[in-house]
């Protein structure tokens, strides 16, 4: 009977602990931009994200890190791993440092939901390597 | 024997009324259907799941509109934003019974797709035209093409106008372009997204002069919808107000202009309003849905969000 007590801390410790790292680990959020720089005259990105609220919306903005102006935004809604991926087109803004940041928004008002975090990649336009 | 002969005449007069009121009111319902009908107006659709949520927005208008889904779907320009026409054919293959389209930026090359458009809306390589519904004239715009005067756009438009306002039966002008005349700022920032000073003062003294109602176009990724409008020839990015009433219009001067950039590709977002729009929004993909009612006396329409919200009404009623 008393081994049981000596084991009973490692057991509830094991109970709180494996469901948090769950959580954390299903919470993660990934983003992929694709490609994640460009020409000024435009082309093609497919945006692939997991980690974010299952069945419900994200927000992204194309965010001039300069001025901090919103160059381009949308929306997806999200499948039930909380993830998507969808294409835009980058267009229509000038050349410079970029950041897409993506949170969820569940009702599109395109203001991150409360309790909720957002993630954000670096763009450029041209490509730094051109 | 009198009652009877009576009772008979009595049924008999009854029978005819019925007969007679019933022919009465079926020719009035054939009427009433060829005069009354719906449409759906959108561009800068893309490729991706929310273009799909626009597809299936128009095509679930039956619940929305007085006269069930849409009988006429019109494309504002900037469709697969891809080299080819394939994905965004494939995505609207539902709703393309009748559907007529206008050029954008993103499809008036070889290499953009532009033939593959042309096949499949039977263009002409100018890609400008006109067609009759019932009792609206739609005259569809090339803004891809010259369209300055003399050019061979600009004479077809001027004459096809003249002739649409001389029609008896032609009570509603409806003009369909890619590039706007007008538009609040935007974070779009290239020069066609300012409005295009030369595209509006050759066409907007055109549309005043022969009454054009609705002018409809895209571009800019976003909904936005003015007050009546006369061309102001002393500043014409200033445009005079005709009428300050917000939604419902009695025939009113000028034309409302409306630019539906909200098929779902992305959005360029407002960063201000001037003075001669009512309604504008850059966060809801949607369409614009038009009801011709009333033996075509009354043209209502609504922005419908693709989550089924209205988000701006207005009516003519003539």
């Amino acid at each position: 009977m008393s081994r049981y007590y000596i084991l009973l801390p490692a057991i509830m410790s094991m109970a709180i602990i494996i469901p948090l790292f769950t959580l954390i680990a299903y919470s993660q959020k990934n983003v992929t931009i694709n490609p994640n720089c460009g020409t000024e005259e435009g082309f093609e990105v497919t945006l692939e994200t997991d980690g974010f609220e299952p069945n419900s919306n994200v927000h992204w903005d194309l965010v001039d890190t300069i001025n901090n102006t919103i160059a381009l935004s949308g929306y997806f809604t999200t499948n039930s791993s909380g993830g998507f991926e969808e294409r835009t087109y980058v267009d229509d803004i000038n050349s410079g440092d970029y950041k897409i940041k993506f949170f969820d928004d569940a009702d599109t008002n395109d203001k991150l939901d409360t309790n909720k975090t957002g993630i954000s990649r670096d763009f450029s336009i041209p490509c730094k390597n051109q | 024997m009198k009652i009877s002969i009576l009772s008979l005449s009595f049924i008999g007069i009854l029978s005819s009324s019925i007969l007679f009121f019933l022919s009465i009111a079926s020719i009035y319902n054939v009427h009433a259907a060829t005069y009354d009908f719906n449409f759906a107006a959108v561009g800068d659709w893309g490729c991706n799941s929310n273009t799909d949520a626009t597809v299936k927005g128009i095509a679930n208008t039956k619940t929305t509109n007085k006269l069930g889904a849409s009988e006429l779907v019109l494309g504002l320009g900037d469709y697969s934003y891809q080299p080819t026409a394939n994905c965004w054919l494939s995505k609207v293959a539902s709703i393309d019974d009748n559907m007529k389209i206008t050029i954008g930026n993103h499809e008036n090359s070889a290499k953009t797709g532009f033939n593959q458009y042309k096949k499949s809306f039977g263009l002409t390589s100018n890609a400008y035209y006109s067609f009759d519904f019932n009792n609206v004239h739609f005259i569809i715009m090339n803004t891809q093409t010259p369209y300055t005067v003399g050019s061979s756009q600009y004479n077809f438009i001027k004459d096809d106008l003249a002739k649409a306002a001389k029609k008896d039966n032609t009570n509603w002008i409806i003009v369909v372009m890619h590039e706007p005349f007008y538009t609040s700022p935007t974070s779009c920032k290239i020069a066609s997204c300012q409005g295009i000073g030369n595209l509006r003062d050759t066409y907007h003294p055109l549309f005043d002069t022969y009454e054009v109602d609705l002018v409809l176009g895209a571009h800019l990724h976003n909904y936005q919808r003015s007050f009546p409008l006369e061309y102001n020839s002393a500043s014409s990015s200033k445009p005079i107000i005709t009428s300050k009433i917000a939604s419902n219009y009695n025939d009113p001067e000028g034309e409302i202009y409306v630019i539906v950039g909200t098929g779902g590709i992305n959005f360029h977002k407002l960063i201000g309003k001037n003075s001669y729009i009512v309604n504008q929004q850059s966060s809801f993909f949607g369409h614009l849905n038009v009801d011709i009612t009333n033996k075509a006396q009354v043209l209502t329409a609504k922005f419908i969000q693709n989550n089924g919200k209205v988000f701006d009404s207005f009516s003519i009623t003539k």
